[in-house]
């Protein structure tokens, strides 16, 4: 399913369970969605470097397993962001809904 | 990578180099890191699934997906060598005296004075929205270049240089480009006054046109969009 715009959102929604790393992210929203939100992992990264570019989330170095990760949290002006993102998909959808209920 | 046969890694590595090509090395350094992890987990889970190594590589790879569409969004959120090259470059004494430079100064220049000539000599009521086609891209481009080397002269000075260069930065390319900006405005409301009433609205649709262009693919406010929101970036804290 073609998600573009939602992509950015649902990485702050993962990240606001906690701190994570791409792979787990990704693997999250498939799982999630059951596999609905399909995805090529290739796209994941630039979007969280453009987020982390805009002060939303930040990156930090954890080793695990003996091998560096870079893991990705939110910051506060994230949380703000989406808070937004949600309020505004809820609005969207609802009037979806509404508009399909009726037809 | 251990999970990794010679093969794959191969695979892997030229996916890398092509996605990221052009980018500065920390931006490389950084992506690959982040790929080769992702790559090694994706390889380990198919496997667990039940898929042989081959066939697990082969999924892993896939996942990650186009290398031109990977390539192009990186290039949007990372500094490439030549902006970063622009940036240094603001940072050395050459850079207002280098040839390119001085070169495009004077095409500007050449062009200003023809167009002058050229509006004060031949304009008509019937050649205004003419004239303000060819006025306009000049205008644009000086006032808006001025506006950029403000925000510029401000995300240097926080960032990446001392307080000489924004006096540098400031004094040679804020005098010109304001220069041309209020000659190439006094030459539009000369227009408007000799000519009044005729055609103004297609120098704004105009205006408006090249003023979108320049938001989007001048160099300055491309990188200005990478730096972020005056959070020190990480590639450009390397270099500090």
């Amino acid at each position: 399913m073609n998600f573009r715009g939602s992509l950015t959102a649902l990485i702050l929604q993962n990240l606001s369970d906690g701190p994570n790393h791409g792979y787990r992210i990704a693997q999250d929203i498939k799982q999630k969605s059951k596999g609905v939100l399909d995805f090529k992992e290739g796209a994941l990264y630039p979007a969280l470097h453009g987020l982390e570019g805009k002060g939303l989330i930040e990156s930090f170095d954890q080793v695990e397993n003996g091998r560096t990760r870079c893991y990705y949290r939110l910051t506060r002006k994230g949380k703000g962001s989406l808070n937004k993102q949600k309020q505004e998909w809820t609005r969207f959808s609802e009037a979806v809904n509404v508009i399909f209920q009726g037809a | 990578m251990k999970t990794c046969s010679a093969n794959a890694a191969q695979e892997l590595a030229a996916w890398i180099v092509l996605a990221t090509f052009g980018l500065v090395a920390p931006a490389r350094e950084r992506i690959k890191q982040e790929i080769e992890a992702h790559f090694a987990d994706a390889v380990v889970a198919h496997t667990v699934e039940g898929l042989s190594q081959d066939a697990a590589e082969a999924k892993a790879l896939d996942e990650l997906g186009d290398i031109h569409s990977a390539a192009k969004a990186f290039q949007k959120k990372h500094l490439t060598e030549e902006e970063e090259k622009w940036l240094q470059d603001l940072q050395t004494e050459d850079h207002s005296r280098s040839h390119s430079r001085r070169n495009r100064y004077f095409l500007r220049l050449f062009l200003t004075i023809i167009l002058t000539i050229w509006s004060l000599r031949w304009s008509t009521p019937q050649n205004f929205g003419l004239m303000c086609l060819s006025l306009a891209p000049l205008w644009c481009f000086t006032l808006v270049s001025a506006v950029y080397q403000l925000r510029c002269w401000y995300l240097m000075k926080r960032m990446l240089a001392g307080p000489k260069l924004w006096r540098k930065f400031l004094v040679r390319d804020m005098i010109n480009d304001l220069f041309n900006a209020v000659f190439g405005l006094s030459l539009f409301l000369f227009q408007l006054m000799t000519h009044p009433g005729l055609a103004a609205s297609w120098f704004l649709f105009f205006s408006s046109l090249f003023l979108l262009g320049f938001i989007f693919f001048d160099k300055r406010f491309r990188v200005w969009r990478k730096l972020g929101n005056g959070l020190v970036n990480p590639e450009m804290a390397v270099r500090a």
